[in-house]
């Protein structure tokens, strides 16, 4: 698999706060790895540690096959846009000349693609109205537009739906996923708003105290959530032999508890055992969400 | 450089703050001139003063403009965190800040080069300068070298501090200390050697015999004093307003190494600088 960055044992200490602890992760190409974790776990200063804003205390990272130490790594940086916490513009700028600020930055010779920009994060009509008079979701989109300028096949976004009303989040949901279907740009996405981030991300990274607590692909968190019947029952051979025949997904969890991932007929399923001498001593059913599996990974918090 | 330079003069065109201390340099010298013209012709016709009397005075405010704009200029790079966009497109700290440096070097040359037009008001009333073609290449170089150290001193402020409002204070006020403390040695300098005073006898006045002013610096004092004047960019503003520069190549060398002494120390500093 190719990474566009991959992490390795990453520390950053400011004075005797340690905000990242070893951080290893893995961000696949294509992707939008979804990086969630409580406030101060450290994902901000990942941010901006990839970003070139703050060094390493130890460890390092790749970008694009190039360590962080490599003297071309600024190649690399010129192939990534971000908005790390709140957007990076000129707020006495309209939205068109924040976007040409952004184009002599890159050295881009023409403003080709400017309006195409502009359009794709509907600001399109904003004239001669400044940034200062834009809306925190118009701010965001500029944001986000800036970070796009010179095509880069890597966005990094720090919480882009914070402080959004329902609508604005809507839009920039729409906005990230049009960017990575369309583009194939790969989306490196922290935010809160879980629910949010479980309708976007195609990876997850779990962050605390500054290390990475789990690292999974969105396959692998469905199959963790599934809805399903956990069932306890005095013999779970006799269970699995039922099961196959019903052909019904399951998994053996101990000699007593099974998952059953479908929704059974009860009745039908209790005389079946029967036949085969086992007997149901309980069900329950179970619906893990992203928010669940957080808690029960993290172990819950505050703020998440 | 050449990216970053361009995507800073192509923000500094469209602000306000720069075009408001260009129209105040304007105006400002074509108000000080014309009364400096009155004041020649008029309530002090009899010293014959020449254009070079006034020409020079910016020298001792330029800093104050340096320091206004550069700070509300790059004070706005981190308040709206539009820095961040240079470093993640990969451009170094380094040339960030060189960048920065030279953008307020011209910026102040050009507030510069405003009010030399604007005091050429005077030229009709006044004529040109006495001093000589020679000497005004001199003083030029003096204040376009004066004119680099301030834009050093105020990079230096702006580029290390991420708050606007602290930025915008400690520039001015280290500025405006600065100003006050070459006035001070200034003002030591000037102190007669002797002085005598007016005494009032049977026979009317009289003139005392001469005594030595106890305020007079002397001896390797009256070197540090004049070194210091000489070195700090607000102690050669005096000097060149006064047209008194009697050291021109120990100013400009003076002034060089201020540039290089904070750049060097701003990048070592700079370089090492969480930005957030």
């Amino acid at each position: 698999m190719d990474y566009v960055l991959r992490t390795n044992a990453l520390c950053k200490k400011y004075r005797d706060f340690k905000a990242l602890n070893g951080l290893s992760m893995n961000v696949p190409k294509g992707a939008i790895y979804g990086f969630v974790g409580k406030n101060g776990a450290g994902k901000t200063t990942l941010i901006r540690l990839i970003c070139g804003l703050q060094e390493p205390t130890s460890g390092d990272y790749t970008l694009y096959g190039r360590k962080n130490t490599d003297k071309d790594i600024t190649k690399s940086r010129r192939r990534m846009g971000a908005v790390v916490e709140t957007p990076s513009i000129f707020l006495d700028m309209t939205a068109e000349n924040n976007l040409k600020q952004q184009y002599r930055i890159l050295g881009l010779p023409s403003y080709d693609g400017l309006s195409e920009i502009l359009k794709l994060v509907g600001l399109n009509n904003t004239g001669k109205k400044k940034a200062k008079n834009f809306s925190l979701g118009m701010r965001q989109r500029l944001g986000i537009a800036i970070a796009l300028v010179g095509d880069p096949d890597f966005l990094v976004l720090d919480e882009p739906s914070n402080g959004l009303d329902p609508q604005g989040i809507i839009e920039i949901r729409e906005l990230i996923l049009k960017l990575n279907q369309e583009q194939q740009i790969t989306v490196l996405i922290s935010s809160h708003i879980l629910d949010e981030l479980s309708k976007l991300a195609t990876h997850y990274g779990f962050i605390d105290s500054g290390c990475l607590v789990k690292e999974l692909s969105a396959k692998e968190l469905e199959a963790a959530c599934r809805k399903c019947v956990r069932m306890k029952v005095s013999d779970t051979k006799a269970l699995a032999r039922v099961l196959d025949g019903m052909k019904i997904d399951y998994t053996i969890i101990t000699n007593q508890t099974a998952d059953v991932y479908a929704k059974v007929n009860v009745s039908h399923l209790t005389a079946t055992l029967a036949k085969e001498n086992c007997e149901v001593i309980s069900m329950q059913e179970r619906d893990e969400s992203l928010e669940s599996y957080y808690v029960s990974l993290i172990g819950g918090g505050k703020n998440a | 450089m050449r990216k970053l330079l361009s995507a800073n003069y192509f923000r500094l065109w469209r602000d306000k703050i720069f075009w408001i201390c260009m129209g105040t340099m304007l105006i400002y010298s074509v108000v000080y001139m014309l009364n400096g013209c009155r004041q020649a012709t008029i309530d002090l016709s009899e010293y014959n003063y020449s254009i070079d009397k006034y020409y020079f005075h910016f020298a001792i405010s330029i800093g104050i403009f340096c320091a206004v704009f550069s700070s509300m200029f790059f004070g706005t790079e981190y308040s709206d965190g539009t820095i961040r966009n240079k470093v993640i497109v990969g451009h170094t700290k380094i040339n960030i800040y060189i960048a920065s440096l030279i953008t307020t070097i011209t910026a102040t040359l050009l507030m510069v080069f405003v009010w030399m037009i604007g005091a050429s008001v005077a030229i009709p009333i006044l004529g040109i300068w006495e001093m000589g073609i020679s000497n005004l290449i001199v003083y030029l170089l003096i204040i376009i070298m004066l004119t680099v150290a301030f834009a050093a001193i105020c990079t230096l402020v702006n580029m290390l501090s991420a708050n606007k409002a602290f930025t915008v204070a400690i520039s001015v006020l280290l500025i405006m200390g600065l100003l006050i403390f070459a006035s001070m040695i200034y003002n030591g300098l000037s102190e007669p050697e002797m002085t005598s005073g007016v005494q009032i006898t049977a026979n009317g006045m009289q003139m005392s015999e001469p005594t030595p002013n106890p305020n007079y610096i002397s001896g390797a004092m009256r070197k540090n004093y004049e070194f210091f004047l000489d070195f700090l960019p607000t102690g050669q503003g005096l000097t060149v307003w006064q047209v008194e520069a009697g050291h021109p190549v120990r100013m400009i060398l003076s002034s060089a190494a201020i540039t290089i002494l904070t750049t060097l120390s701003g990048i070592f500093v700079f370089k090492k600088k969480n930005l957030k």
